[in-house]
């Protein structure tokens, strides 16, 4: 007893550790929200982060431009042809969509595509630790921002959706985030799947597409699509292509690895869909 | 003024550990300043200042991480107190060798209470621990290296000796 008394101070913030972690755990337990505190430091920080992020931009993008000058000329050249491909594209959509439309006017149907109301972000800020894949936007709940819009890039190729919402900014958690899933659909054969971050993968920015039947017919190069349900993410936004099936633990089911169709590791900008699809 | 110089490493953390350290990860990994700021400074100071410090600077990384709200504060309060108290009873004098071994004990630490309760059961240990853990410990390390130097210069001015 003596010596423990001798210790006062360890057994003083042994106590203080125990008190401090129960209080964690109440406090998350009951945490469903972004706090007043984090919201308050957040507000604070998230300026001057912008700042940051915009400066280094503008440096690596200026020492990029002396360093990338072929690169960005083959580039070009290759738009150039993608483009010349994409007007030769539209030309023909244009003839099918009138089709379309005049066949629907048949029917009476419905739009099956939906309208989406876009509010555009800039990304500010990444998660500062390696745990987590999620970073963060410059719009909040001021700008009509919710939890779990669904966040899109540029071809509504699927970007992750928002898993905390400040007043002036937001934190989205990317698809390939260990604490992330969504309904999947493989384009081509119609197979179902749930897309999932993991930790393996998560390294190389890639995801599993997880629950595929052993006999599914999916092949290496298939585009994975959201099949719309489980109520956050619309049919059809693109997740990415499969680039390995390998086959589960078990042996009874496989799994496919995904490489996601943005590239979530340099955007700048992305798209939150505001439209509510029944959370 | 010890006080003002924490206050300014940690405005100086919150803003780049989010911004400026991913365009320098490497295998997807970046290392974090937090973690070796409280390591190195608790070898110089006393164990209730590495203590409150490790509190505060793991407050505001809780805040910037936005999960489990205090996890970060709770332990890096405790990695700078035993820090500073293994500094003060076991090393006698600080080397930059000793620091970096120091600062990948304490990430290793860290970085495995951290598994432990956030994640026990829905990642997979062996792919979380040679992907992530480990090269965050070593990548911490070499970081620790010049953030010693630094921080050892300031440490003259800040630090009395008889303070420990």
């Amino acid at each position: 007893m003596r010596k423990l008394f001798k210790h006062k101070a360890a057994v003083g913030l042994v106590v203080l550790v125990i008190i401090l972690g129960i209080a964690v755990g109440i406090l998350n337990a009951a945490k469903s929200d972004t706090t007043v505190f984090e919201n308050a430091v957040n507000i604070v920080v998230t300026p001057v982060q912008k700042l940051f992020t915009s400066i280094g931009r503008d440096v690596s993008g200026f020492f990029g431009y002396f360093s990338n000058v072929d690169k960005l000329q083959n580039e070009i050249e290759n738009l150039k042809t993608e483009n010349a491909e994409l007007k030769k594209e539209i030309n023909e959509n244009e003839s099918s969509k009138l089709e379309n439309e005049q066949l629907r006017q048949l029917l009476n149907m419905k739009k099956s595509t939906m309208e989406f109301e876009l509010e555009a972000a800039s990304v500010i800020a990444r998660n500062p630790s390696n745990w987590y894949n999620t970073f963060t936007i410059d719009k909040g709940a001021a700008d009509g921002i919710a939890l779990n819009q669904p966040v899109v890039a540029a071809g509504n190729s699927l970007v992750g959706r928002i898993s905390e919402v400040g007043t002036t900014w937001a934190t989205v958690a990317v698809v390939s985030d260990s604490e992330h899933s969504a309904g999947a659909q493989v384009v081509r054969s119609g197979e179902y799947g749930i897309c999932e971050g993991d930790s393996g993968l998560a390294a190389d920015g890639n995801l599993r597409l997880s629950f595929v039947s052993k006999n599914a017919n999916i092949i290496v190069g298939d585009t994975v699509i959201t099949s719309g349900l489980g109520g956050i993410y619309p049919k059809g936004l693109v997740i990415g292509k499969i680039q390995k099936i390998r086959p589960d633990i078990q042996g009874i089911s496989q799994y496919a690895v995904i490489s996601p169709e943005a590239d979530i590791k340099n955007l700048c900008a992305v798209f939150v869909i505001k439209n509510d699809f029944e959370r | 003024m010890k006080y003002a110089v924490h206050c300014i490493f940690l405005t100086v953390f919150l803003v780049i550990q989010a911004t400026w350290l991913d365009s320098i990860s490497v295998f997807g990994v970046i290392p974090n300043l937090f973690i070796i700021y409280i390591a190195i400074i608790s070898c110089f100071c006393s164990k209730k200042e590495g203590a409150i410090a490790g509190f505060f600077f793991g407050l505001m990384l809780d805040f910037q991480i936005g999960k489990v709200l205090g996890l970060n504060a709770v332990l890096l309060m405790l990695l700078g107190y035993v820090t500073a108290l293994f500094c003060e009873k076991v090393i006698r004098k600080n080397t930059a060798l000793i620091v970096m071994i120091i600062v990948f004990i304490i990430s290793l630490f860290y970085e495995l209470i951290y598994y432990v309760v956030s994640f026990m059961g829905n990642l997979e240990f062996g792919a979380v621990f040679f992907r992530t853990l480990i090269p965050e410990c070593i990548y911490n390390c070499f970081v620790a290296a010049p953030f010693y130097f630094i921080i050892k210069k300031l440490s003259v001015k800040l630090w009395d000796e008889s303070e420990r």
